[in-house]
């Protein structure tokens, strides 16, 4: 079937953000090959009753009559010809706990320059991978958990959810936005940025997009390149880190990589946090790397530690702190990439700084690595909690490769548009709202990763 | 203004490896001319209902096609879903009438067909899915018997009504299907066969097949049937009402108002209602359909089609019952579905609306052999897509 030449109008975006209560649905068991969606089932679709009026929606949940749902950005499905849909996807609306501020007595100094970030916002798929289902097929002894993609999601959904999620936290109009940049190493299209389907979502055309790639410091790399657009051309950018992890099956990387993404609006609208400055480092190291056309990553094994993480990240860390005249104990939080569970805990140590200060950063536990999303996602739980007036470091590591150390200090206006949060990122990530989160098997995760 | 009915040829409906459509046409068209004492020079036209031969068969200029075929050389395709070929039964009277005005005696052929099993299921199921809207409906993954089964789910939401309900309609029909030879399942079923969700509620057993088959007919005037002196049927009437594609944008989701409409016009015009049919084919692609289209051709009011179907009741003895089984309308017996219907005959798209005309045809003309159910005044119901397009019709000896 033929649908390539309606491309431009294939992303019906009219419905997102529309709240409706389910009329009739049904479960479908046989599916069409239209759109792969004979790989998707059971999947669920139904009238929904909009202001009076039905329409026809397909759902992420199983759904009864009545259920009250809201529709979000996801991936619908691909056509013959390889293009992706992102419209409107109905998931059930549901309260999740939201975020809350730990007390702090101490007042850091705000920098002079007013721009920072003006709100952020998180995607983490529902699904998880519990690694013990890898023992049995692999020989392993694994325990712990990773996120993997629901049905409908992908690196554009986590994308378009979480930037829509930043923009609401930030009061920012979506179609200001002047700059949106995309860090991603799972792009779904490998040449179409994924920035530009934000972009025609929010509807603000008059606006540079564009995506970037250094493997997990993508997102730190947007942000600063988000932060110095606004910083000469005013207005405000959006930085996006989103990450559908890929790990080739019994490899290392499949036992960490994670889903998920985050979000920051940036500049200077109410800001909640302040640059006060940033440094990187880079160099080539080749420690990990994707081969042009590959589907998975490759990686040199023992080379990752020593040479590659903890000489860039401890290298970023140190440059920012003396640029900025400031030693460890200056911060209140410190955000390290999180490749594992061990490696931003050894390097935090390595460099002076407390457990008081790293672990509440730390996302690992719940979702693995989520690549370009990773240390962003760390930023995200620390602003759920952090007071007014708290200097927070984060201090990303891509492979190949590069740290990006950013310093920034919260202002009064963190307290202030905290209750716009609808969901904290501990419930994102599944710490807390465990109940939402679907638990399935390693089948499962291979057919939604499109592995089988 | 009655037309007749001198001819009617039906292929046996079913997957049919071993014939092309072009054979099915043949055979079909070879069938109704036996039947109707014409020969081939004397038929001024043919209407052709086919869904989509273009995605099935990949054939385009279907008129022209069948032109090569059947050696007729003025033919006209018509396209409305599963309702195409009673829009080419509808266009055929139209142009009867008008020539009988004009003092002439037309002789047409109308001819319904589809070959859709030379496609793997997933694709059949996006070819159907065509005739629902693609920019809405399609492009969210709805399937053919989804969208059917999300009036299903609200159905029984809203009425007193069970899936069992559902399911004695399939049993029924299976059950008349039994006694026809070109019926594509000769296999009784029960309740406990309904197992395997397609979409929920809706079962295997609740959808009617993907078939190949093919239905002709030959229409006259009622004035040169007789001087034939061929058995003919009248079709007394027949109306096309079409209404949204989109079953969202329906002023009542489970009312379907193109059939209701389309009935009320012919009744009105006939001075008849639904209490003088005997017997109707009734357009049941999927079971919760026969209720419906019950209800909107006035047998039952809305929400209550159900009840008719209660008739049946016990359901595990409805294979025990006389053949074809009536459903109890008021105290007197009404046939649904003699031939099978779409369910249990087959439901080659196309070929649906004049095979239901022929079903109704041959019942009043007493040639249905066991099968037979002596009606007097016969009907039809013929749905295109979800209710988009629906034609009805009044046949009578």
């Amino acid at each position: 079937m033929i649908v390539a030449p309606k491309a431009f109008r294939l992303n019906n975006f009219e419905n997102i953000g529309k709240e409706g209560e389910i009329y009739s649905k049904t479960k479908i068991s046989v599916a069409s090959t239209l759109f792969n969606y004979n790989r998707k089932v059971p999947y669920y679709t139904a009238l929904i009753k909009i202001d009076g009026e039905i329409i026809f929606g397909l759902i992420d949940d199983k759904v009864k009559i009545g259920d009250k749902v809201i529709s979000r950005p996801g991936k619908l499905g691909r056509t013959e010809q390889g293009l992706y849909i992102y419209g409107g996807l109905w998931k059930l609306k549901k309260e999740f706990s939201k975020p809350q501020t730990k007390k702090s007595e101490t007042k850091r100094k705000l920098p002079d320059e007013k721009i920072g970030i003006s709100g952020y916002g998180v995607y983490v798929p529902r699904y998880r991978l519990e690694l013990s289902n890898l023992n049995n097929v692999w020989g392993r002894e694994l325990k712990g958990i990773k996120s993997f993609p629901g049905k409908f999601d992908d690196q554009g959904s986590y994308a378009l959810n979480c930037g829509l999620n930043a923009l609401k936290h930030s009061g920012v109009e979506g179609n200001k936005l002047k700059f949106i940049e995309v860090g991603s190493e799972s792009k779904v299209y490998a040449v179409k940025p994924t920035a530009s389907i934000m972009a025609g979502l929010l509807k603000t055309e008059n606006c540079f997009a564009s995506d970037v790639e250094f493997a997990c410091k993508a997102g730190t790399q947007a942000m600063v390149n988000t932060f110095n657009f606004v910083k000469i051309n005013g207005g405000s950018g959006l930085a996006i880190g989103a990450d559908s992890a890929q790990g080739a099956p019994n490899d290392e990387l499949e036992i960490t990589a994670g889903d998920g993404s985050a979000g920051f609006v940036i500049g200077d609208q109410k800001p909640i946090a302040l640059v006060e400055g940033y440094t990187s480092f880079t160099t080539d190291t080749t420690d990990f790397w994707r081969n042009d056309g590959d589907k998975f990553p490759k990686h040199a094994g023992r080379f990752s530690g020593n040479p590659a993480y903890y000489k860039h990240v401890e290298s970023a860390a140190k440059n920012l702190m003396k640029k900025l005249n400031l030693e460890p104990k200056d911060f209140d939080y410190v955000v390290f990439h999180q490749p594992n569970g061990k490696y931003p805990r050894i390097v935090g140590k390595r460099l002076g700084f407390t457990p008081e200060q790293v672990e509440p950063g730390i996302n690992f536990e719940f979702i693995g690595n989520t690549y370009s999303a990773n240390s962003l996602l760390g930023l995200a739980r620390v602003l759920d909690i952090a007071a007014p007036y708290q200097r927070i470091l984060v201090v990303s590591y891509g492979s190949g490769a590069g740290s990006d150390a950013i310093s920034f200090i919260t202002t009064p206006d963190i307290e202030n548009k905290r209750n716009r949060i609808e969901r904290s990122v501990k419930s994102w990530v599944g710490e807390e709202d465990k109940d939402n989160l679907i638990i399935e098997d390693y089948s499962i995760y291979l057919k939604n990763k499109g592995i089988i | 203004m009655a037309i007749a009915i001198i001819g009617t040829g039906i292929t046996k409906f079913g997957e049919l490896w071993d014939k092309s459509w072009e054979d099915l046409v043949q055979e079909s068209f070879s069938e109704s001319m036996k039947n109707a004492n014409v020969e081939i020079k004397e038929i001024d036209s043919c209407y052709v209902g086919n869904m989509n031969l273009s995605r099935f068969e990949g054939q385009d200029h279907t008129a022209s096609r069948i032109t090569e075929i059947l050696g007729i050389n003025k033919v006209i395709r018509t396209e409305a879903a599963c309702a195409s070929s009673s829009i080419a039964m509808k266009l055929a009277a139209n142009e009867i009438g008008l020539s009988e005005s004009k003092g002439e005696n037309k002789i047409i052929h109308v001819l319904g067909f589809e070959k859709m099993t030379d496609r793997m299921a997933g694709e059949t199921t996006n070819i159907l899915s065509g005739a629902s809207h693609f920019d809405t409906e399609v492009i969210n993954g709805a399937t053919f018997p989804s969208l059917y089964a999300l009036l299903a789910t609200r159905y029984l939401h809203e009425t007193g009504a069970e899936e069992e309900d559902l399911h004695a309609i399939g049993i029924k029909n299976h059950r008349n299907a039994m006694l026809n030879e070109k019926a594509m399942f000769q296999k009784e079923i029960t309740l406990k066969n309904f197992t395997g969700n397609i979409a929920s509620p809706l079962k295997l057993l609740d959808c009617s097949p993907i078939s190949d088959g093919s239905a002709s007919i030959i229409t006259t005037t009622e004035k040169y049937a007789k001087e034939l002196g061929v058995d003919y049927v009248k079709l007394e009437d027949i109306e096309v009402a079409t209404s949204s594609i989109s079953l969202a944008k329906r002023e009542e989701l489970l009312v379907l108002d193109s059939a209701k409409r389309a009935s009320e016009i012919v009744y009105k015009r006939l001075n008849l209602t639904a209490k003088d049919i005997d017997l109707i084919e009734i357009h049941d692609c999927f079971t919760i359909n026969e209720i419906l289209c019950l209800e909107a051709a006035g047998f039952a009011k809305k929400g209550e089609g159900y009840k008719l179907v209660r008739s049946l009741k016990p359901y595990d003895e409805i294979n025990k019952k006389e053949s074809p089984v009536p459903y109890d309308f008021n105290g007197r017996k009404l046939f649904v579905n003699t031939s099978g219907g779409l369910k249990a005959k087959g439901h080659p798209v196309g070929a649906t609306g004049v095979a239901q005309i022929i079903e109704v045809t041959n019942q009043l003309l007493g040639k249905c052999g066991k099968r037979n159910a002596n009606p007097k005044i016969g009907a039809t119901l013929n749905i295109g897509g979800t209710g988009g397009t629906a034609t009805f019709s009044i046949l009578r000896c």
